[in-house]
């Protein structure tokens, strides 16, 4: 994926409460995700996409909308099911959070972070937000090795991983609270590596990079203000 | 507890560990105080190489060339020259997850070369290389010192022991240890062997072994020896299907009667193994989950592992060397049919390896065939004379009978 599709989806996070509204957040990220599709020429991101957001927003909606005492019963459906628009409501937004969430974390997933990487230090951005955004797009690829080792080890302690999406989630549990305490294990010889070494790798592109291109800036500008004008239509 | 040790400027110092992460910070701090005070240093930097010399890799490049690449234009350093001298020619277009223990290691202390350090920290570095590696990074630290530097070697302790204890009277105080290393060989299993036919694995286009298809006895412990990078733990994780392969792994009497057998594999790193938190909830889970849990073979595997006394503890809270305990314990305990062991004798000391060399015996007995990916010639004659090479991918069967 090219690096305006990221910077597109960093836009969109920041102008996410401007259009809440199921409709656009769909449309975009459908948008989003086709074209990641397009350049990779194969609909996987996008199969991976709507699996996870089914595996997680039908019972979100089950929950909220028939069973969650806290709403109250408003429309009689058949018999003792009844239908309660809080949760509705309620579970609407949710889901609508977690869909975003899941094209985001593809799209990062998806990314070319050279390119990326080369481009932020091409813009010249400030060290401190250079460096910031290096360590983010470095933990996205830690995280990645690390699921994938972790992956392997509870499949070596004879933890099923494949198969259906009860065993898939069942699976997940398993892999997401030792990559959460590994990765804080480690973060003392991380930043041990980084103090004592005082040359911070991430750095490394800040040499040498070009002047920002006024084309580049005019159309990431562009695009940010495309964005807006679309979220306000939606509205 | 290696606190305030008395460090040499301009040498090669060492120091012996009792096995412990936690001892490592006041070190460095203690390092940098000497590094600041130091008027004639070359850089402010320490070149530090954590026992997991895979957290020094800054997971933003997608391969290792691209990483030394960027890390030398920070330190306007001469990459070419360096790549003329180093045998790393062959990973730069790998990514680092695809890297093996000791290449790795490789890489890493090439990360340090390049930021130029004057202090160099090893923190148990050469426990996964082969002679020839050592070798080199000896030749590469001659060559620090000679500039200058200060390399701080943090060791455990040698395993010497094993070239004079070919039984196991050295570590046998106690006397009940001898009961469990008898034999009890399944009845009808004695001609039975492990096959392994036509197992095949590749990481993309970079790196791939076999076809391997080889036969061993069963209820045995095979040393697996090989060069880093030559493809000893691929071939194991392609063996126990944790990765994918074309080949298969059966057992045979040679009565035409087969089955699949059970297997397990323990990991290079302890500390991607380990997930519970008591000692006993990890080493006994692997053997609920395949439904052999026996309590008195439990009992048996945590005794001669001396980890009877540490049941309760969190694995996290224990030394490196007993993390490694715990996860070869868990596997060993698990009644699997085949084992793969990778560096089981990694950052042990003498004690524990003897001991792992009575575990082994003991699983042995009971007709579990182990495989022990190791760089350690000495444990791999006292285990047994039948060795397994890998070499650019294809696995041979050595053996002094040959």
């Amino acid at each position: 994926m090219k690096v305006t599709t990221v910077l597109i989806i960093s836009l969109l996070g920041g102008l996410y409460p401007l259009f809440a509204s199921v409709p656009t957040i769909l449309f975009l990220v459908g948008g989003l995700l086709l074209l990641n599709c397009h350049k990779k020429k194969s609909i996987a991101p996008l199969k991976i996409y709507v699996i996870w957001v089914i595996l997680f927003s039908v019972p979100l909606f089950i929950i909220h909308a028939f069973i969650n005492p806290e709403f109250e019963k408003t429309t009689q459906l058949i018999g003792k099911v009844w239908i309660r628009e809080g949760g509705v409501n309620f579970a609407e937004s949710r889901i609508m959070l977690i869909s975003f969430m899941f094209a985001i974390a593809l799209c990062w997933i998806n990314v070319n972070r050279e390119n990326l990487i080369a481009f932020l230090t091409k813009v010249r951005l400030p060290k401190l937000i250079l460096e910031i955004a290096f360590q983010s797009i470095s933990l996205v690829e830690l995280v990645q090795v690390r699921s994938k080792s972790i992956l392997l080890a509870q499949k070596a302690r004879g933890i099923r991983t494949e198969g259906n999406p009860i065993i898939r989630v069942k699976a997940l549990v398993a892999i997401v609270v030792p990559l959460v305490i590994s990765l804080l294990k480690e973060a003392p010889y991380r930043s041990a590596i980084q103090y004592y070494s005082k040359s911070t790798k991430s750095l490394s592109h800040v040499k040498g990079g070009a002047m920002y291109s006024i084309p580049e800036l005019a159309f990431v500008f562009a695009i940010f203000a495309l964005v807006a004008v679309v979220g306000q239509i939606a509205l | 507890m290696i606190t305030k040790p008395e460090i040499q400027q301009g040498k090669y110092n060492k120091f012996k560990t009792s096995g412990g992460n936690a001892e490592i910070w006041p070190f460095l701090d203690h390092v940098e105080t000497l590094m600041n005070a130091d008027r004639k240093r070359i850089t402010n930097s320490i070149a530090y190489i954590p026992t997991d010399p895979q957290l020094c890799f800054s997971g933003l490049w997608e391969t290792v060339g691209r990483e030394l690449e960027m890390l030398s234009r920070v330190h306007s350093f001469e990459i070419e020259n360096l790549l003329k001298k180093l045998p790393i020619s062959h990973l730069l277009e790998r990514h680092y997850s695809a890297l093996s223990g000791g290449e790795s290691i490789l890489i890493a202390i090439t990360l340090g070369l390049i930021t130029g350090s004057s202090y160099w920290v090893l923190d148990r570095s050469f426990e996964w290389l082969d002679s020839k590696i050592i070798q080199w990074c000896r030749q590469i630290f001659l060559e620090e010192l000679s500039r200058g530097s200060t390399v701080i070697e943090i060791y455990r302790e040698s395993p010497k022991l094993l070239l004079d204890a070919n039984n196991f009277s050295s570590v046998l105080e106690n006397k009940t240890l001898n009961t469990l290393l008898t034999n009890t060989f399944p009845d009808g299993e004695q001609n039975a062997k492990l096959v392994f036919s036509n197992i095949q694995a590749s990481y993309g286009s970079e790196f791939s072994i076999g076809p391997i298809s080889i036969a061993l006895p069963i209820g045995r412990t095979y040393p697996m020896l090989g060069k880093n990078g030559a493809g000893k733990t691929t071939f194991a994780l392609a063996s126990c299907g944790l990765i994918a392969s074309d080949g298969v792994s059966k057992i045979t009497n040679g009565k035409f009667k087969s089955k699949s057998p059970l297997m397990c594999y323990s990991f290079q790193n302890p500390d991607r193994q380990i997930f519970r938190n008591t000692v006993f909830k990890e080493v006994s889970e692997l053997a609920k989950r395949f439904g052999t849990y026996s309590e008195v073979s439990m009992k048996d595997i945590l005794e001669i592992l001396e980890l009877d006394n540490e049941l309760y503890l969190d694995p996290f809270a224990l030394s490196l060397s007993r993390r490694r305990t715990v996860a070869t314990a868990a596997v060993l305990a698990s009644g699997a049919d085949v084992v793969f062991l990778d560096e089981p004798t990694a950052f042990l000391s003498a004690r524990e390896v003897e001991r792992l060399r009575m575990a082994l015996f003991h699983v042995s007995g009971k007709g579990m065939t182990t495989i022990a990916i190791t760089h350690n010639q000495v444990f791999a004659n006292s285990m047994n004379k039948t060795q397994l090479l890998m070499e650019n991918g294809q696995l041979e069967v050595g053996s002094d009978d040959c």
